[in-house]
């Protein structure tokens, strides 16, 4: 049977298999399930490959790791048990997104007595950014097409211990509702958000103001009015970034 | 285990978190698993950045994705269509993976092409164990042999040049290869086919019933 031949048929085997897209062994390896030996021999399969990084890149992940993903998607499976703002307060008017300055940097200086607050910088990559840099200060907002992905990291500028808690709004068209996108927090008290713009911020487009606020838990003004009017304070930091959905049909 | 992971999935779609938490540690290694293996045939654009940070990026937001807006995706999944749960998800991961490679400001990491002189390109065909070569059960078995015997990458070569038909440009150009190295990796690919498919044949002449897939090894003799 000639190559070709032999390998038409090959793909025919593969559209009888309708698990033909898994990877049992590597699953395996990445749930932490496979033992030294059957780790030596996918490293070997790897290596003959040209693959030499796929053990390493596939060890099972850290506890803390784990922890964290459940936790995201805890928060992402029922966001209002993360949103402490009451119903009949989460409806308000801003002064207009031009109330935010529209800058992927923002620097929040609460003063730092016992537990308060450090001070906090929020970085924004979007979709003309580095979403991994920290982009510089700018005057326009962070522009998101259909294929963008949001990067969001409020980030203290020492590590903080003790609770946090995170409200989340999101403004369009002067209104401002809790935003349910899904967040990191990190045992230093680094918030992060991060994903699809698509998946993260919904409607059509048109400017956005992101509101984020950080704080002890109690803290933290209870409403969305509250939190328009509110300066950053000790125990809290509040943060506004000026986004802007592009390309949707 | 498929049943126990079913049940899981009904449990945690009623809200339990005991069982939400346990289908979330079975379905990562499978996401994990596809999200390497998407950005493996994407290397040419994802170059200079930590995989191993990139891949748990990755699967966390495809995990969330799964349970966001009382788990929409996760509930649209039908075992009658015939997919696996793990299945279902691994493509979910797939697209997800897709999603931000394309928007191509991501980089994770490059990939050295495989040095071509250490391998020979292949041509024409190769001999032994035509025999065994004649029907679809053996395909079968050679084809359950093979995907165990496949690196991540393998089985993304494998999807790209056999079921795409894809052009050697075309991998050339994804995965951040030489010419040589993909000829060079469908012999040595196809070479194995031959192997497997000898020992099934010495297994079926010799009255035996052919071996589980998961023994070999790679480079076993066959």
């Amino acid at each position: 049977m000639k190559d070709d031949e032999l390998l038409a048929e090959l793909k025919k085997a593969t559209a009888r298999d309708p698990e033909r897209a898994r990877s049992p062994r590597w699953e395996r390896l990445a749930k932490g399930d496979a033992d030294a030996d059957e780790r030596r021999a996918l490293d070997e399969i790897a290596r003959a490959d040209g693959d030499d990084d796929a053990v390493a890149a596939l060890a099972p992940p850290s506890d803390e790791y784990r922890a964290r993903v459940l936790d995201a998607v805890m928060r992402a499976k029922t966001p209002d048990n993360v949103r402490r703002f009451p119903m009949g307060s989460v409806v308000a008017v801003v002064a207009g997104l031009a109330m935010a300055a529209a800058v992927a940097l923002y620097v929040g200086r609460p003063r730092s007595v016992g537990d308060d607050l450090p001070a906090y910088a929020l970085t924004v990559g979007g979709s003309e950014l580095d979403v991994r840099g920290a982009p510089a200060p700018s005057a326009a907002p962070a522009r998101l097409g259909p294929d963008a992905r949001l990067r969001l990291v409020v980030r203290p500028e020492r590590q903080v211990a003790g609770p946090l808690e995170v409200h989340l709004f999101i403004a369009r068209d002067g209104n401002v509702t809790p935003w349910s996108a899904p967040y990191d927090l990190s045992s230093a008290g680094v918030v992060q958000i991060s994903g699809p713009a698509t998946m993260l911020i919904e409607g059509p487009n048109g400017p956005r103001e992101i509101v984020v606020a950080v704080g002890r838990p109690g803290s933290v003004p209870a409403t969305a009015a509250e939190l328009a009017r509110a300066p950053s304070s000790a125990k809290y930091v509040v943060f506004r970034a000026a986004v802007e959905i592009i390309g949707r049909p | 285990m498929a049943d126990d992971l079913k049940t899981t999935l009904e449990h945690a779609l009623a809200g339990d978190a005991a069982s939400t938490s346990a289908l979330v540690r079975e379905l990562l290694p499978v996401v994990q698993v596809r999200v390497y293996r998407s950005l493996v045939a994407r290397s040419r654009a994802a170059r200079g950045r930590d995989v191993r940070q990139e891949i748990e990026d990755i699967a966390q937001e495809v995990l969330c994705r799964l349970f966001i807006d009382d788990a929409r995706v996760l509930r649209s999944w039908d075992a009658a269509r015939g997919l696996s749960i793990r299945n279902f998800v691994g493509l979910v991961a797939e697209r997800e993976a897709g999603h931000v490679m394309r928007s191509g400001r991501r980089s994770p990491w490059t990939h050295d092409p495989v040095d071509s002189d250490e391998l020979a390109r292949v041509g024409g065909t190769t001999e032994g164990a035509d025999g065994a070569l004649a029907s679809r059960d053996v395909f079968d078995a050679i084809w359950e042999r093979l995907k165990e015997q496949l690196s991540p990458r393998g089985c993304e070569l494998f999807q790209w040049l056999v079921v795409d038909e894809r052009s050697v440009e075309d991998v050339c150009e994804a995965f951040a290869m030489q010419p040589d190295a993909v000829y060079a990796w469908r012999s040595r690919m196809l070479k194995r086919v031959r192997e497997i498919a000898a020992q099934l044949d010495a297994d079926s002449s010799s009255g035996r019933a052919a071996p589980p897939a998961t023994p070999l090894r790679p480079n076993e003799a066959p």
